[in-house]
């Protein structure tokens, strides 16, 4: 397994120095993850190693309250598919709430189908 | 049949349906539904008229109704202005399309319904001739002394319903805990948290199969979930997060044969934990050729105490997220 490398410093006791919002998403960080979108909008296109986005990783480690952070103050995409080729739905319908599975299956009606070509849709792991 | 009798049949139908397939059932067919035929834009059979045709080549139903019923639903569906997943009819004939026409998208059903599925495929390949000749209800009544002799061949191990949960142990090969090469330790200090690995079962009313998951006691980004196939002592897994497949036997441990609660672990496959752990084939730790690592053997141990508190409270929560309503 590859963890996910964290590119900023993290100072000892319960603060950052600059908030990371896929830590944020893999530890459950409610204030790291709202840091991190009022510092840089743009953070929720950050992908991790598996080709995640903040919300997938939300997701997949039960943190339900950042997901709907994202939701709820981003236009973060449900349709972004990982390595697996799972999106943030499919991830949902698998392992999260009915209440955050019809949140986040209503938006990905809504959304726009993703560019296949876009490099962003590429797998980054074998 | 009266109107009243009417509309209260059509209910009851309705909340079987419901009872049945959870909204996330329904929700992660649809979905699939949906995609495929996207992926399929301009081909024929992504068309009304042709799925129409599809449904009804397997259904019982006349084309006339099903055309009737169902053509300006799939056209709605296809639109996104409607789900489709309140009519149990339309929700069945969708459900088959789609395990018919996108089989490899069925990694994205719920995870009851793959489960199910899963169990299923499983079943083609642990099938054995006690299966033809012993029926579920035999079993539970247990009445036969043979029946009695072919249940105690299997390993029945407890489920989280009985408040038990296993953790995965590491032990020198010759018995011996004392750990002389140090290499727990390192592992230890070198992943805090990461040791400690947990199995916890749910029953799911199928004699064949339980579900299953393992996670750390650290977190929960190493999720694996699964089936214990009952009848071949073995686990069936999948990570969650990186799409690994891990298998994972077991057996009476033969040092241990006085305590029931300790089952060797003898994996065809050998799991690899982060890269933390290795559970290997016991039968060739004596190999003189296998590293300090594989010196090591590998059991079940059911857990107890305040730890057992902690691994059932998370275990509890994962099976929440997983199936909450247990509708498997």
């Amino acid at each position: 397994m590859v963890a996910h490398k964290r590119v900023t410093q993290r100072n000892e006791g319960s603060s950052w120095v600059s908030p990371d919002i896929l830590h944020a998403a893999m530890v459950g960080d409610y204030n790291e993850a709202l840091a991190a979108i009022k510092e840089d909008a743009n953070c929720i296109n950050q992908l991790n190693d598996t080709h995640q986005n903040a919300l997938q990783v939300a997701i997949i480690n039960f943190h339900e309250d950042i997901a709907f952070l994202l939701l709820d103050e981003t236009d973060i995409s449900v349709k972004h598919k990982d390595a697996l080729g799972r999106d943030a739905l499919d991830l949902a319908l698998f392992g999260a709430s009915e209440e955050l599975c019809e949140r986040i299956n209503d938006r990905w009606y809504e959304e726009p189908d993703p560019d296949v070509d876009s490099d962003q849709n590429q797998p980054v792991i074998g | 049949m009266s109107e009243r009798e009417q509309s209260k049949l059509k209910t009851a139908k309705i909340l079987k349906f419901q009872k049945k397939y959870s909204l996330k059932d329904r929700l992660s067919v649809l979905k699939i539904f949906v995609e495929h035929l996207k992926e399929n834009k301009g081909n024929e059979f992504s068309k009304p008229k042709r799925i129409i045709e599809d449904f009804y080549s397997h259904s019982d139903m006349s084309y006339d109704d099903i055309f009737e019923l169902y053509y300006r639903k799939i056209e709605n569906i296809k639109a996104g202005k409607t789900r489709g997943i309140d009519d149990p009819e339309l929700f069945e004939l969708v459900r088959d399309f789609v395990f018919r026409h996108a089989p490899k998208k069925i990694m994205c059903l719920s995870a009851a319904l793959s489960i199910k599925l899963i169990g299923d495929a499983l079943d083609y390949f642990f099938t054995d001739d006690r299966k033809s000749t012993i029926a579920l209800s035999q079993l539970m009544r247990n009445s036969i002394p043979e029946m009695k002799a072919e249940k105690s061949k299997y390993i029945t191990l407890l489920s989280i319903d009985e408040s038990a949960i296993y953790k995965v142990g590491f032990s020198k090969w010759d018995g011996s805990d004392n750990d002389s090469m140090g290499i727990k330790k390192n592992l230890e200090k070198a992943y805090p948290n990461k040791i400690d690995i947990y199995l916890a079962i749910m029953n799911v009313h199928d004699h064949r199969h339980n579900f299953s998951i393992l996670f750390y006691g650290g977190g929960v980004t190493d999720l694996y979930y699964g089936l214990n196939v009952i009848k071949s002592d073995i686990f069936i897994l999948k990570n969650w997060h990186y799409g690994d497949p891990l298998s994972i036997q077991y057996k009476q441990d033969e040092w241990d044969r006085e305590d029931n609660d300790r089952y060797m672990l003898c994996s065809g496959k050998s799991l690899t934990v982060n890269g933390v752990t290795e559970i290997t084939n016991s039968e060739r730790a004596s190999d003189g050729f296998m590293n300090d690592h594989w010196k090591y053997r590998n059991w079940l141990e059911l857990v107890k105490g305040k730890e057992k508190n902690d691994a059932l409270v998370k275990a509890e929560m994962i099976f929440d997220q997983l199936v909450k309503n247990r509708n498997l």
